[in-house]
């Protein structure tokens, strides 16, 4: 393998896991023929070193963000959550309303029956709007896992995360002579939707992955 | 001749074979003496047909090292030489007997069919 590559891939490693086994790990690789195979295997492994360290942390890097997690819980469990989802949500809004004016000129509402490029397109924003929730939720547990804190603060933020999936709702205008459509959303309080469902799914990965890490630091 | 159906159903056959379970390959390849990483993936192959990926390999070397039951020994230039402990080795010997019991057992059920 080309040595600049195998360089490359050994940083995909956490800084301790590169301290103890990067020469040697840099030098077996270079000693080996470089194929696709290889790159996504080691790509792979360097994702589960980070998501999962050996030895449950212990050749895991204090990143900034766990050090956040200490000190500013609510800021990294509840609005880092709520501005990725807003993120999300605006994306998911923009590919409704590009996709109505571009796919349904005529239409009076994009929420009709489509077919062709259409589905591809409003399927985008349909996957982005339905699942941003479940994968926000998801990240907070994996975060609340790897940062190793107390679990008030993640569970507030995935009940958040929840609960505005629920009161999300989608709104839009038929252009008129004097406007153009419109596509926008409202958080309906009450409104409870998929919310219970979500945060528990969101819940029971947390609990897995807090008893995942458990277990490791026992072995 | 053979057709290409056969040959099909011989490779299916052959990879449905392959034992992956990188952390008792590495232990398998180390119980014939030391070895660095590169004549593992080599041995491996020889001994059960699975050729692991360098960061699987190494993975499993990590998992292996931390929990006592491989160790490195001096490094050859560049090359990091590991060799089984006898931690590592009453492992191997448990899960190999565990293993054996188990296909005993299978293939006697597979006979009977």
């Amino acid at each position: 393998m080309n040595r600049m590559l195998a360089r490359a891939l050994v940083r995909l490693y956490p800084r301790k896991w590169r301290e103890r086994y990067g020469a040697e790990f840099a030098a077996m690789l270079e000693d080996r023929p470089g194929g696709v195979g290889a790159v996504f295997d080691v790509m792979g492994s360097a994702l589960g070193e980070r998501a999962f360290p050996t030895m449950g942390g212990k050749m895991a890097e204090t990143s900034r963000w766990v050090d956040w997690s200490k000190q500013a819980p609510w800021a990294l469990f509840g609005a880092v959550p709520l501005v990725v989802l807003a993120a999300a949500y605006f994306v998911a809004l923009m590919i409704l309303w590009s996709g109505w004016r571009i796919f349904l000129p005529a239409a009076r509402t994009p929420f009709v029956p489509i077919d062709g490029w259409a589905i591809a397109y409003f399927g985008i924003g349909r996957l982005l709007y339905f699942f941003a929730p479940m994968l926000v939720g998801l990240g907070v547990a994996w975060a609340a896992t790897r940062a190793r804190v107390k679990p008030v603060w993640p569970l507030l933020g995935m009940a958040l995360i929840a609960w505005v999936d629920g009161m999300a709702q989608v709104h839009t205008r038929w252009p008129t002579a004097g406007a153009s459509g419109r596509v926008w959303m409202t958080l309906e309080l009450g409104h409870l939707g998929y919310a219970p469902e979500l945060l528990a799914i969101s819940v029971l990965v947390y609990m897995l992955l807090w008893v995942r890490q458990k277990r490791a630091q026992a072995a | 001749m053979r057709s290409t159906r056969h040959v099909d159903r011989d490779d299916e056959a052959a990879e449905a074979g392959h034992y992956s379970d990188p952390p008792l390959l590495v232990l398998a390849s180390l119980a014939d003496g030391p070895k660095h990483g590169h004549a593992m993936i080599e041995d491996i192959v020889e001994l059960s047909g699975t050729r692991l990926g360098p960061g699987t390999l190494y993975g499993a070397i990590a998992r292996l090292e931390q929990e006592g039951w491989i160790k490195p020994l001096e490094p050859e230039e560049r090359r990091q030489p590991y060799k089984i402990t006898a931690a590592g080795l009453r492992v191997l010997r448990a899960k190999l007997t565990t293993l054996h019991q188990f296909s005993k057992t299978g293939l006697k059920r597979l006979e009977a069919l």
